[in-house]
């Protein structure tokens, strides 16, 4: 496809460089899109009268190659072995070791899907479609609508939104855990160091500027009850030491990344945070990767929120991730799966639902919307 | 071939979205702005904002940044807080150390963000970092503890992955500049500073062009925000300094936005600036 520099400044262009893009992609490729379309269309026919059945017309994709042993040859000497606190020793027998965990993260032997670079569009597409009409009976709004997955979760167990979702975990002792937890594997993955595992998560968590409330709550308690978050915390780290693996810088690791999209011109806005990403763009074969911290693998626990991630980051990267992840602190354990059509789905249809739940709620006046709509806050933070 | 030898750029909408961003980022420059037109906006900028502030505070000072001029275009300038002083935080910080690493990075293709980072960190914990031209961060860093170090280092990582993986560096040169910033102080009321930030400035057939990446979505005054980061250069250096366009990226979303300076962008931006100082500077007077 060529585009002439009048392109570049056409008003179009200007006001919509992504629109833009579609046009001017559709023009140069119209039977691929066309195809891609209808595809989306026969799957959102397919979808929508029956949204919460489980369905099972969407077969994964086809799977042409593996993971390439390139990036596992570039890898840096892992720094476990330098662990000396301890606390390291607390760490229970368990058949879970680094490079057991780095094969399943990698999927060895799995064949590695390739990028449609379709999807992204259709499945933009139908969100718009799906909750442009939930969203414009609201009529004009101040304030953005930011849906995150806690926020869903609510939703869906509840019908309704209980609490503002950024303050939601810390009610319960296993989300005070669960946030302390995530600051250690943050700082593990990061430094490949944690002194003293306690101290060093609430410090990670106050230079955070304390955003869920966990340094305040401990500091108000107990030494008994202190103790206890201490010890459980010395007995995730050491887990966590022995068992996660070190990850290549050459992979692109990169702990804590935010995930936001707009949607109906901004009035939504999904929102997640990944607690890692691993891999760098995508070109024809899958190659983002994304893991989620827990303490524990919960019975009947739809990992939903990594779905929701990996539908933000197809969103906003174009292409579908290629492998999704929880990792266990408790346990050390990994579990992984692939990314397909038939997850994204599941997980845009529980978007859809939800953000449906939301404005019903915002109609009857019965709402926790969140203030989103502001600019970037990097241009505020930055000296 | 590269968008600087062809007449025409060549733009294949594919992954990896790199290659396009850099297609559009060094392709062919309009036409440029004159010299007249920048001396004009910048005559009347000088005389709109002393009228605009004329009313402030004695002491009291107005900066007008990206972040400002958004909030107050959006009729929003009063959630702004007060500006205390100023304490770095791992947000706050993250820019720096971030476009540190990237500049190496550009330097050394067979690094790596992480590595960078760490390099970058490693040299401000050593005894004499605080000499000249030292970063303002590094003392405050030195004194964080493990977990908080932890923080700082992460978000710098993921600053620096992002913005080192939005393009092809081989392509862009080694001449490009990682995180120059324009701050233009406007003379005869230099209480009024105009601060503009520049994440990379590469070079298109002898003409600037700017990238600017920012957290969060693009929202609906993102072009003035943009146009902002052009007059600031041309205020602050010259009309050769104006650039070709300026390319903002949102990483978190994904989004992409194309400004092309052509004439009458930089009378416009003139224009929004004087609007958000009025808007700012009745956020700073005295409530009756």
């Amino acid at each position: 496809m060529v585009l002439s520099p009048d392109w570049l400044r056409s008003p179009d262009w200007s006001r919509s460089p992504e629109a833009s893009f579609n046009l001017l992609a559709a023009r140069s490729r119209p039977t691929a899109h066309l195809i891609a379309r209808t595809a989306i269309a026969t799957i959102a026919t397919a979808k929508k009268p029956n949204a919460k059945s489980n369905a099972t017309l969407y077969p994964p994709p086809c799977k042409q190659k593996t993971w390439s042993e390139t990036t596992q040859r570039r890898s840096t000497p892992s720094r476990l072995g330098q662990v000396t606190h301890p606390w390291a020793m607390l760490a229970p027998v368990s058949d879970a070791t680094p490079a057991s965990l780095l094969d399943r993260l990698r999927g060895v032997g799995t064949p590695r899907p390739m990028v449609d670079p379709e999807l992204a569009g259709g499945l933009k597409e139908w969100l718009e479609d799906a909750l442009a009409g939930h969203v414009g009976h609201l009529g004009m709004l101040s304030r953005a609508m930011r849906v995150d997955n806690a926020m869903l979760d609510d939703l869906s167990a509840h019908g309704r939104v209980l609490r503002a979702s950024p303050h939601r975990s810390c009610a319960l002792d296993d989300g005070v855990l669960l946030v302390l937890v995530r600051s250690l594997f943050r700082q593990w993955t990061t430094t490949g160091r944690i002194d003293d595992p306690l101290g060093d998560a609430l410090s990670a968590q106050a230079a955070s500027g304390d955003p869920v409330g966990v340094v305040d709550r401990l500091s108000r308690m107990a030494d008994g009850e202190h103790r206890l978050y201490a010890d459980a915390l010395r007995m995730h780290a050491a887990r966590l030491s022995a068992t996660w693996p070190a990850l290549s810088p050459a992979w692109l690791p990169r702990c804590h990344e935010r995930l936001t999209i707009p949607l109906c011109g901004g009035r939504v806005l999904l929102a997640g945070t990944a607690d890692l990403v691993v891999g760098s763009q995508a070109t024809s074969e899958a190659s983002v990767c994304l893991v989620e911290v827990d303490t524990e693998r919960r019975s009947g626990w739809p990992r939903t929120s990594l779905h929701f991630l990996a539908l933000l980051e197809t969103l906003r990267s174009g292409a579908a991730p290629s492998r999704v992840a929880t990792y266990y602190t408790g346990t050390g354990a990994l579990d992984a799966e692939q990314v397909d059509e038939h997850l994204l789905v599941q997980a845009l249809l529980r978007v859809v639902a939800g953000v449906e739940e939301l404005c019903a709620q915002q109609s009857s006046g019965n709402t926790r919307l969140a203030s989103s709509d502001r600019p970037s806050a990097s241009t505020k933070a930055v000296a | 071939m590269t968008a600087q030898q062809s007449s025409a750029p060549v733009l294949h909408v594919s992954l990896p979205r790199a290659s396009t961003l850099t297609d559009v980022l060094l392709s062919p420059p309009g036409v440029p702005v004159d010299a007249e037109e920048l001396t004009e906006t910048s005559e009347g900028l000088i005389g709109e904002l002393r009228r605009a502030t004329s009313e402030m505070p004695k002491g009291s000072a107005l900066r007008i940044d990206a972040y400002r001029l958004q909030l107050a275009l959006a009729g929003r300038s009063g959630t702004l807080c007060p500006d205390g002083p100023f304490s770095p935080s791992p947000a706050s910080c993250r820019r720096a150390i971030g476009t540190a690493a990237v500049a190496q990075c550009s330097r050394n293709p067979m690094s790596s963000p992480a590595r960078a980072v760490a390099g970058v960190l490693e040299c401000a914990m050593t005894p004499d970092a605080d000499g000249p031209g030292s970063s303002w961060w590094a003392e405050w860093f030195r004194r964080l503890p493990v977990g908080a170090k932890a923080v700082v280092e992460s978000e710098a990582v993921v600053w620096a992955t992002q913005l080192y993986g939005s393009l092809e560096w081989d392509r862009i040169g080694p001449d490009a500049r990682i995180g120059c910033d324009y701050r233009w102080v406007c003379p005869g009321t230099p209480q009024v500073t105009l601060h503009a930030k520049v994440d990379v400035q590469a070079w298109t057939q002898g003409r600037p062009v700017l990238l600017v990446a920012s957290t969060g979505v693009a929202g609906p005054h993102w072009a003035p925000a943009l146009a902002l980061t052009a007059l600031a250069a041309g205020l602050v250096r010259n009309v050769q300094s104006v650039p070709a366009r300026v390319v903002g990226i949102w990483p978190s979303s994904g989004q992409v936005r194309i400004l092309p300076i052509e004439r009458g962008t930089l009378a416009a931006a003139s224009k929004n600036v004087v609007d958000a100082a009025l808007a700012l500077a009745r956020t700073l007077r005295p409530v009756d």
